[in-house]
């Protein structure tokens, strides 16, 4: 059966192609983007949920995003939340970032007391290795030391000391590094200090009460549970939503406008072709559908080579930034999906309607 | 015989900066079912003009056009193309072809604009024999000679069995020998399916073909119609 629409597709070859590919540029910038925000975002809560613990314990003026802070509390407050009722474990950590073994920002490193942080929540698996021990004793997480090819014995040097690696723990569990709390502390020139505290609670229901608790005694300080630590990240971070939205909206954008300019010089030439189909008594919805058709279609194919360039961009990224997490997600899938057509059927629209209105003879004659 | 096309006082001014261009001056003419009827002229005298005006495809500044009976002269662009496809074949000297599509495919998107979307591929099969070239289905018009392309057109023009077929300068872009082949074709199609057919040329020898010649001058007809 004749299709027009398919047969100007395939004869105007360079035009279709590059309509396409603004398409599918179009939708990866979306789905890489978003998915690399939201990547990070979700790794970073991920991370801080999987400790185990159940309250973060902040100072005041303090981020719920860590790498942020450089507040530190005395270590002394230790002592009044272990006695706080409802709480079963406290664990005093020290946090620094490092910009050494690449990751997205840095590294964020804790200082940690070993046997207190298991006893806020036990999930530091260790793999490989042995516990922090010495005062140079270093663990990395599994990701981090396959990024740098990093082995036990390995020597880092951080803020001018020189750590052995002692273990390798498992990834996705608080920071990438550990070290000893009191080293770090040394190191930073803050004895006695803690950036924050890790809060166990007797039990899950007593969560929220205690958190209440700690507020009304520490008037000032801040409590961020760890259940909603994914969604306060979210909402702390100024305008993250706003940055999605911005990108979402220029991809879709420079994508209407490519597709209308090509829709627009495809009618112009095809001014001749407008004419004989008015020639034959097509009605103006026929030339509108005849247009638009071939802006959809063009979207339809540059939608596909989106997705799968958006997965190579994932594959390539995950293998050459290990440390960096691409998410792309069904919704947002069908999300960009939904905005490539609508750019692709806008940016037709005008075209089709102004071919539509030719006068048939003025179409005709035209050269 | 009843009238398939009429004019009345039929005229079409065309403005150009402050000069109105007479290109049809009170044109009066009947044309009767099955007859065939050629409008012979020197270039510029307003044949194609006419020939426009009577096939909906512009409109009259005077006057009136019926066909069938039904006034297109004051209908609007909508139902002037529902005419055009309904009752009206057009062929062209320029052969109008979709370079992109195949002689069937032509022929098709004719039927599609005219039935809706639906396809006879019996019917395609049977018009392409009748201008004889059923074994040139497949090509595209760059794979036809010109003779080929312009009898696609005719085909396209009478796919949807139209009440007139209106040709404007068909044997213009024709060399001699396929120009005789064309005209002849067209005379088989009025003698033998008795269809009602226009041609407008300026050539005296093919208006000699048809049955009743018209001539036009200066945007009037100035020999019987």
């Amino acid at each position: 059966m004749a299709n027009l629409a398919l047969a100007n597709l395939t004869k105007r070859k360079t035009r279709t192609l590059v309509s396409i590919m603004a398409v599918a540029i179009e939708i990866s910038l979306i789905l890489v983007l978003v998915g690399l925000t939201r990547g990070t975002l979700d790794e970073v809560a991920s991370r801080m949920q999987n400790i185990g613990a159940d309250i973060l314990f902040l100072p005041p003026g303090s981020s719920s995003i860590l790498s942020l802070n450089n507040y530190f509390m005395h270590i002394n407050l230790k002592e009044h939340l272990v006695t706080t009722e409802g709480v079963k474990a406290v664990s005093p950590v020290i946090t620094w970032v490092t910009k050494k073994l690449g990751g997205f920002g840095g590294n964020l490193i804790f200082g940690i007391d070993p046997q207190e942080f298991i006893n806020v929540g036990g999930r530091l698996e260790l793999l490989k290795g042995k516990p922090l021990q010495g005062e140079y004793d270093m663990l990395v997480d599994r990701r981090l030391a396959d990024a740098n090819n990093l082995q036990l014995n390995d020597q880092v040097e951080v803020l001018n000391r020189r750590f052995t690696i002692v273990g390798i723990c498992k990834a996705g569990v608080g920071a990438r590094i550990y070290v000893p709390l009191t080293t770090l502390q040394n190191t930073l020139n803050e004895p006695n200090r803690a950036s924050l505290f890790f809060v166990k609670c007797h039990s899950p229901e007593l969560v929220g009460e205690v958190a209440s608790r700690l507020e009304k005694s520490f008037p000032g300080y801040k409590t961020q549970l760890s259940e909603t630590y994914a969604e306060d990240l979210a909402e702390s971070i100024q305008g993250i939503n706003q940055f999605i939205g911005a990108i979402t909206v220029i991809a879709i954008l420079v994508s209407f406008l490519v597709i209308l300019l090509a829709m627009y010089t495809t009618t112009i030439e095809r001014t001749r072709e407008i004419g004989i189909l008015k020639a034959l008594g097509a009605t103006k919805a026929y030339i509108v559908k005849t247009i638009v058709t071939e802006g959809i279609v063009l979207s339809m194919i540059g939608i596909l080579c989106g997705y799968l360039l958006s997965l190579a961009t994932q594959a390539w990224m995950g293998k050459t930034y290990p440390l960096i997490n691409v998410i792309i997600t069904p919704s947002w899938i069908i999300l960009a999906g939904i905005l490539g057509l609508v750019s692709g059927f806008f940016g037709s629209l005008y075209p089709s309607y102004r071919a539509a209105r030719l006068d048939p003879l003025e179409a005709l004659n035209y050269e | 015989m009843s009238d398939i096309l009429r004019t009345e006082n039929l005229g079409k001014v065309y403005r150009v900066g402050k000069i109105d261009i007479h290109a049809v001056r009170r044109a009066n003419l009947r044309i009767k079912k099955g007859e065939f009827v050629s409008i012979v002229g020197p270039s510029g005298c307003g044949k194609s003009t006419l020939l426009h005006l009577m096939g909906g495809m512009a409109k009259p500044t005077t006057g009136r056009v019926f066909i069938e009976g039904i006034d297109i002269s004051k209908i609007g662009d909508s139902e002037r193309a529902k005419i055009r496809r309904e009752k009206i074949g057009f062929v062209f000297q320029r052969f109008n072809l979709f370079s992109v599509l195949s002689a069937q495919q032509n022929l098709e998107i004719a039927m599609q604009i005219c039935h809706n979307g639906h396809v006879d591929h019996q019917r395609i099969k049977e018009i392409m024999s009748l201008v004889g070239l059923e074994n040139k289905l497949h090509h595209k018009p760059l794979e036809l000679s010109m003779g080929e392309q312009q009898r696609v057109a005719i085909a396209r023009a009478l796919i949807n069995n139209p009440v007139i077929i209106l040709a404007d300068e068909p044997t213009g872009n024709l060399d001699s020998a396929n120009s005789y082949k064309v005209l002849y074709l067209i005379k088989d199609l009025n003698r033998n399916l008795g269809q009602t057919i226009v041609l407008i040329t300026h050539n005296q020898e093919a208006s000699n073909i048809a049955d009743r010649k018209i001539g036009m001058k200066d945007g009037t007809i100035v020999a019987p119609s």
